[in-house]
Formats: C-alpha cells, sequence, structure tokens
C-alpha cells in the first residue's frame, strides 16, 4: 500500500492526515532495493547470510563486507545504504564497549537490541537528521542462549527464529518458513541459508554476488566469526547444486 | 687521703640523644657513614667450614679499593668475613683478636669460637647497633666446626651456610640452591666461589675477585684470589712515547756545586 | 532542541581509562569542593594493598616460559592463595604480574578491550606479543605522568612467526628486555639463579630443563621470600601455542633443620 505523501513527505518531524511518517517509510524503500540478508536461529547458534551485490569486476573480492562483528559475541548483516550500516555498527561496538566497562560482563542480546533500536529511532524525531537507511539483524549467543534480532528503520525490533530483509525477503521469508528452525543444527542452518541465498538470486537482474556466511554458536566457541572456509565452500556447492536440480525439475 | 671512686653509671648512656635530635632539627645532621657493600658467605662440609668473600670497598658509587682483604683473622683457628661499615669491621674485628690471643695465654687452651662469638655481640649490643659490623664467623674448635652470622645490633644464629652483605640475597641464592650436608672440600669450595660470583655479577656493591678461606681440623687454608674472574685486559700494544716525542727547544746547564775530586769523607 | 546527534550523549569516553577531566583540574569535581578543601593538593599516588609477589621469565629452544605463585597477600597476610597471577592475551603471548592484583584486574580488562577492538575489526590482523608490550608500556608511563600509576610490575613474553620477545615493563614506565626477567623479589634472588643457567644458552634449553630452572628458582624464593607461596603455575609460549598449568606444590627441603640448635654458645 504505498501512496504518494506530496507535503508530508519532506522530513521527519512531519506526520501525514492519516499518521504516517513518510521519511521513515522511504527510508525502508532503501532497504528493500538492497541485496537480501537472513538470519537464522538454530538450536545451538545463530546463522546470518548475506547476498552481497557485486557491482564491478574491479571490485577486490572480498571487501566491502555487509556483516560484521561488535565485541566477540554479536553479529551484525545490514541491507541497505551500506554507509549507514557502518554507523549503527560503530554504535553497536560502543554500547557493547560501555556494557563492559560497566559490568564486567558481556551485553545480552536483548540488551544490545534495545539499544540499537533506541539509536536508530532518535533519527525519526527530528527534520536536522535522515533517518538510517538500514535494517539490521543482530546475532548473538549469551546465557540465555543464541538469539537473533531485527531492527528496522523506524526504530522497531523484535526478536525471531527465522527473517530476512532486502529486495529478497519475501522469497527468504517463505523458504524460511517450510525449515524446522526450532531442530536445526548450526551446520544445517549454514547450508540452508546458503541455498535460500542461492534461490532469492535474481540472475537477470543481478549479475555478480558474494555470499557472506556467519554464525555464533558453540562450534566458534561463542564468538562470532566467518563460518570457516571448507564448510562455507561446502554449503556454496550444495547451494548451487540444488538450483541446478530445480532447473532441472522444471 | 682517700680518692674518690667514680663508678661507671648503670645501663646505657643516652646523654647525646636529645642534643643529636636538636641539632639534626637545626640541619646538622649526623655525618654519614661510609660502607663497604659486599658479598661473604660461608658453608660447613664434611670436613670443617669454607669462608668466602668479595674483594670491592665502595665509598658510595665509588670503588675505593679492588682488593681489600675482607676475610679477617681472628685466631689460628677461626677467621671472620666482615659487611657492612669498613672501619668497624676492622677495628671490631682487630679488637676481639687482641682480646682472644690474652684470652689463650690466661687459659692456656686453643680458643673457641662461642667465645669469640659472645665477645662481639656483647660489644655490638652495649652500641646499639651504631657499630655497622654485619660479621660471618667461622672456626674449627676443640667441639669441631662452626658457622655464625652476627648482625650489627648484636643478634646472632647459628647455621649450617649463612650469606651476609648486599650481595647476601644472590649468593643465598646459589647456597639454596645447592648446598647439602656433607660435601667434599672441592665441592664446597667450588659452591662458596659460586655464591660470591653471583653476588660479584649481580649486586653493584660486589666485585673484582672472590677470597677463600677453608678451616679444618688440621688448619687454615688462607686462599686470597681463590677466584679472579675481573681481570682487566692485557694492553694490545706498548703505549710508552719513544725517546725524543717531546722536542727539546732550549738547554741550560747550570753548575750550583763545584765537583771536586778527593777522598771519601770521613765518618768515624 | 539539541539538534546534533553527536550531543545525543555518547556510551563512553575513549580514554576513560588513561585519563579523566579531573586529572587537569583536581579539586573541580563536586565531591572534590568542600570538604577536602583545606586538605592541600590533589594526591593520588598510592600504596598497594592486595599484591602478589616476584614473577619470573626466561627465553628456551622453543619460546617463552614464565612462572609465579598462586598467592594474593594482604599485607603479611596470605588472604588469596589462588589467585591466577599469569594470562593469555591472544594466542602469542602471555603476562605476569606482580604487585597490586586491583590494578592488574584492571590491565586485564583494557587488554581485553583491545583484543576485541583488533578482532572487530576483521582485517586478518593479529596483535602481536610486542604490540602488547609497546601498548602496555604506554599506558604504564601515561599513568606515571598523571601521578595515578598501575601498581605493578609486568613481564610479556610471546612467540610470533618464530620469534620469541619477553619484556618488562613497571609501574613506572621502565622497560627493557632480556633473556632471563624477574620482578620483585625474584630481581635479587632469582636473577643471579636464571642468568647462570640461561644466559648464552637461549637456543639450546628445552622445555624441560627450562620447566626444571623455573622450579628450583620458585623453590628458593618460597625459602627465602616471606610473602611467597610454594604453590606455583608454570605457563609457556612456543610457535604452537600457549598454555598455563593448573597450580601444583613444590617439594621442599627442611631436613637440615635437624642439625640447628640455638643461636649462640
Amino acid at each position: 500500500m504505498s501512496s504518494i505523501g506530496t507535503g508530508y513527505d519532506l522530513s521527519s518531524s512531519t506526520y501525514s492526515p492519516d499518521g504516517r511518517i513518510f521519511q521513515v517509510e522511504y527510508a525502508f524503500k532503501a532497504v528493500d532495493n538492497s541485496g537480501t540478508a537472513i538470519g537464522i536461529r538454530a538450536r545451538d547458534g545463530v546463522v546470518l547470510a548475506v547476498e552481497k551485490l557485486v557491482q564491478s569486476k574491479l571490485l577486490v573480492p572480498g571487501s566491502n563486507k555487509r556483516i560484521q562483528s561488535a565485541d566477540s559475541h554479536v553479529g551484525v548483516a545490514t541491507a541497505g545504504l551500506l554507509a549507514d550500516g557502518r554507523h549503527l555498527v560503530t554504535r553497536i561496538r560502543e554500547e557493547a564497549q560501555q556494557y563492559r566497562d560497566f559490568y564486567r560482563s558481556k551485553i545480552p542480546g536483548k540488551v544490545i537490541a534495545e539499544r540499537a533500536a533506541g539509536y536508530v529511532q532518535a533519527f525519526t524525531l527530528y527534520s536536522s537528521v535522515r533517518p538510517f537507511g538500514i535494517s539490521a539483524i543482530l546475532a548473538t549467543v549469551d546465557r540465555d542462549g543464541p538469539q537473533l534480532y531485527m531492527v528496522e528503520p523506524s526504530g522497531v525490533y523484535y526478536g525471531y527464529k527465522g527473517t530476512a530483509i532486502g529486495k529478497g525477503k519475501q522469497v527468504a521469508k517463505t523458504e524460511l518458513e517450510k525449515l524446522k528452525l526450532g531442530e536445526l543444527s548450526c551446520r544445517e542452518a549454514v547450508k540452508e541459508a546458503a541455498r535460500i541465498i542461492y534461490t532469492v538470486h535474481d540472475d537477470v537482474k543481478d549479475k555478480d554476488f558474494e555470499l557472506e556466511l556467519s554464525w555464533v554458536c558453540e562450534e566458534s566457541g561463542g564468538r562470532h566469526e566467518f563460518v570457516p572456509k571448507d564448510l562455507a565452500a561446502e554449503a556454496e556447492r550444495a547451494a548451487k547444486a540444488s538450483l541446478e536440480d530445480e532447473m532441472d525439475e522444471d | 687521703m682517700a680518692m674518690k671512686v667514680e663508678l661507671p653509671q648503670k645501663g646505657f648512656n643516652f646523654e647525646n640523644f636529645q642534643r643529636n635530635a636538636v641539632l639534626a632539627d637545626k640541619g646538622y645532621k649526623a655525618p654519614k657513614v661510609t660502607k663497604t657493600g659486599t658479598t661473604i658467605c660461608g658453608c660447613l662440609y664434611k670436613d670443617g667450614l669454607v669462608l668466602g668473600a668479595d674483594t670491592r670497598a665502595t665509598e658510595g658509587p665509588i670503588v675505593a679499593d679492588k682488593n681489600c682483604e675482607k676475610i679477617h683473622y681472628l685466631a689460628p683457628n677461626m677467621y671472620c668475613c666482615g659487611a657492612g661499615t669498613a672501619a668497624d669491621c676492622d677495628h671490631t674485628t682487630h679488637l676481639i683478636e687482641s682480646k682472644l690471643e690474652l684470652h689463650r695465654l690466661q687459659t692456656g687452651r686453643p680458643s673457641r669460637v662461642s667465645t669469640a662469638l659472645t665477645m662481639l655481640k656483647q660489644m655490638l649490643f652495649r652500641y646499639q647497633g651504631q657499630i655497622g659490623c654485619a660479621l660471618v664467623l667461622g672456626g674449627f674448635d676443640v667441639n669441631g666446626p662452626h658457622l655464625y652470622t652476627i648482625y650489627p645490633h648484636g643478634s646472632t644464629d647459628k647455621l649450617p651456610y649463612v650469606t651476609m652483605g648486599s650481595g647476601s640475597l644472590a649468593a643465598m641464592a646459589v647456597f639454596e640452591s645447592r648446598w647439602r650436608k656433607d660435601m667434599e672440600r672441592e665441592e664446597a669450595a667450588e659452591l662458596v666461589k659460586d655464591a660470591i660470583s653471583a653476588g660479584i655479577f649481580n649486586d653493584l656493591g660486589s666485585g673484582s675477585n672472590v677470597d677463600v678461606c677453608i678451616i679444618t681440623a688440621d688448619g687454615v687454608d688462607y686462599r686470597r684470589g681463590y677466584d679472579k674472574p675481573n681481570q682487566r685486559g692485557v694492553k694490545e700494544q706498548s703505549y710508552k712515547f719513544a725517546k725524543g716525542t717531546t722536542a727539546i727547544l732550549t738547554e741550560d746547564i747550570r753548575q750550583f756545586v763545584d765537583v771536586v775530586e778527593g777522598d771519601a769523607m770521613d765518618i768515624s | 532542541m539539541d539538534h546534533f546527534p553527536g550531543n545525543w550523549g555518547q556510551p563512553r569516553s575513549r580514554d576513560d581509562h588513561v585519563f579523566s577531566s579531573t586529572d587537569y583540574f583536581p579539586g573541580h569535581n563536586a565531591y572534590d569542593v568542600g570538604s577536602r578543601a583545606a586538605s592541600g593538593p590533589a594526591q593520588r599516588t598510592q600504596q598497594p594493598m592486595v599484591t602478589g609477589t616476584s614473577v619470573l621469565g626466561i627465553t628456551f629452544k622453543d619460546g617463552i616460559m614464565l612462572a609465579a605463585d598462586t598467592l594474593a597477600s594482604y599485607g603479611s597476610l596470605a588472604r588469596f592463595r589462588d589467585v591466577q597471577r599469569i594470562i593469555k592475551v591472544g594466542d602469542s603471548t602471555l603476562i605476569g604480574a606482580s604487585g597490586e592484583v586491583a590494578d592488574f584486574q584492571y590491565i586485564e580488562h583494557i587488554l581485553e578491550t583491545l583484543t576485541i577492538q583488533e578482532y572487530d575489526h576483521d582485517d586478518g590482523q593479529k596483535l602481536s606479543p610486542r604490540h602488547i608490550y609497546e601498548y602496555l608500556s604506554r599506558v604504564m608511563y601515561g599513568r606515571r605522568s598523571n601521578f595515578n600509576p598501575l601498581w605493578n610490575s609486568l613481564i610479556v613474553g610471546g612467540v610470533k612467526d618464530g620469534d620469541r620477545f619477553l619484556g618488562f615493563v613497571d609501574l613506572q614506565g621502565t622497560t627493557y628486555q632480556s633473556s632471563t626477567i624477574a620482578t620483585g623479589y625474584g630481581a635479587y634472588i632469582g636473577q643471579p639463579l636464571l642468568r647462570k643457567a640461561v644466559e648464552g644458552r637461549e637456543d639450546e634449553l628445552t622445555e624441560e630443563e627450562a620447566r626444571k630452572v623455573l622450579e628450583d628458582v620458585m623453590r628458593v624464593l618460597f625459602y627465602r621470600d616471606a610473602r611467597s607461596l610454594n604453590k606455583i603455575q608454570i605457563a609457556t609460549v612456543t610457535a604452537a601455542g600457549s598454555k598455563i598449568t593448573e597450580p601444583y606444590e613444590l617439594q621442599t627441603e627442611w631436613a637440615f633443620a635437624e642439625g640447628v640448635r640455638g643461636y649462640g654458645a
């Protein structure tokens, strides 16, 4: 349901007559135009996967990563304006460090999601700044186990068992709903995540992409890290293979 | 006419204490005492004991004597290593050496180590630590070998191995590492040499050579310069100036005395 | 209304742990003025309360070995007898500390902060022992220069790309590197023994020999340091990584005491 908000869409501090803030809604569009990012909460950890669209062959492979670490146990994948994503991650790192300085303990998932969302929301209040053009998926493991959160440009955030953002989010969400998320192990989730990214990738509209895979789990010792090369390569191979199977089916 | 005999005052004499405190407040501090900075040690072995000492005497940061003797003779069967104030060690050991000789003449027996110990400790205690002697006393008497430490305030310890001086921690580390009961003579001498060397090379107050003194029932083997690990290098060339290096510009010879040939002087 | 997001509250100051405004303007805090006004200039140089004694470090053929006892003393009271005074930083570095335990725990925290920052950077670089050493010596000297020292003597040891590193930093910011290092009483009692055993043989000493040397010296320290304990830990770093042993007790010799009777005649 998109409508033109002429007259009521020039600043964050203006409501439309039907109670919408169009600037924030336009920010969502920036997210929807970007490459897909998904998060899966498995029973022993969380997996993040990003379809990083490669604009030019001149780009060094592995540069401009869209998944970043904050502290040792928090992973953040963003979709939307990459620079805004980096700014938010910087703030998340500061918040996590402050929590450590104060409590001498790792920041829990719930708290960091809350703080990130609060920060994003502050930018929707004033006309002097623009809202964040990103949605961020946060993956953490703490004393309460693995957790997955997603923060939207409006500052709204929820905890999820599985979520997707970006241009392929509808297809991705359909795929995610098919999975038995509560029973998956992290290794299985990595394979599924790779497969889903390959499924949503549109070969026609977008040329090349790099698959970024990361996890926080028991196997990584509770640290957020990029999935080990051998497992990532295996997952990609399986993903490509299953795509071919699907094509053969047609 | 009877002479009035003045008995000495009982107890310690603190007459000057208040005066010294007032002077110190006014800025007239007591004169500073020069120390040796030293490593001395001793240890018992199967047949007797070995004493050891370094040979550096310091005045603050300056080495005053590169090869002084810190193992002092007390009796034919007894030697004493001294650390602390050099003058105090010298004079105190000389004094007790004399007292021991007089005592030997009176008793007609060889001196016992405990006798020297008691003389030293009673004197040092009387001076309340003002005499800066930290001694390692060792000797072989009728009751066998004995090794003692004596502290400036007059306390003593009787132990199988002891070290004193600024290098005592380094030397004691070596002893604690390797001393055992009933060592052989060579092993004990090597151990003492290594202990003193640890002090020489790791303590700035100690240096130069190792003196060793081995005391047994048969007598004393005093080895001055038992080890010399710090000898100066041999000069590569002769640096003497050749005759004629300084040019003679003028010569002026004057006769002050008339030289007369003649007979030798008559001194009968 | 403040339009500038930068003033909407930062979670923390980057230099909180190095200095604060009161360092330069002592007496300008609300709690400083008033009751403290007449007590003279601001003073912060402290005295340590809960302390650890000597730490030893040597290089051997394959890497570095550190040793320390597990005692934290409260003056003359042996208060905490199971304290770990050697920690790992990353895979390639070990740090042993003597002095105030609270300050060491703080150093542990700032090193963790440093490690996390490097990790998040995700650029394939890892902190080497020398990096950590240089960082610590800056922090220690900086604190000393502001009359607010961290009351510790630290030994930093590690192996990176086959190179062995062993260095010393203390509360004054004094630094030096050597193949044998000892803090506290270890400097007087341990160093002579360590030097004799290690100097000149750094590339031949095996891990077994190195361990024996350290155990022997820790034993002598237990004999002669009145604030030590015979429960120790040995930590090793080699190219393969680092490990710290569980605390274990040293055997000691007291048979010589049978021959000690009295103190004089």
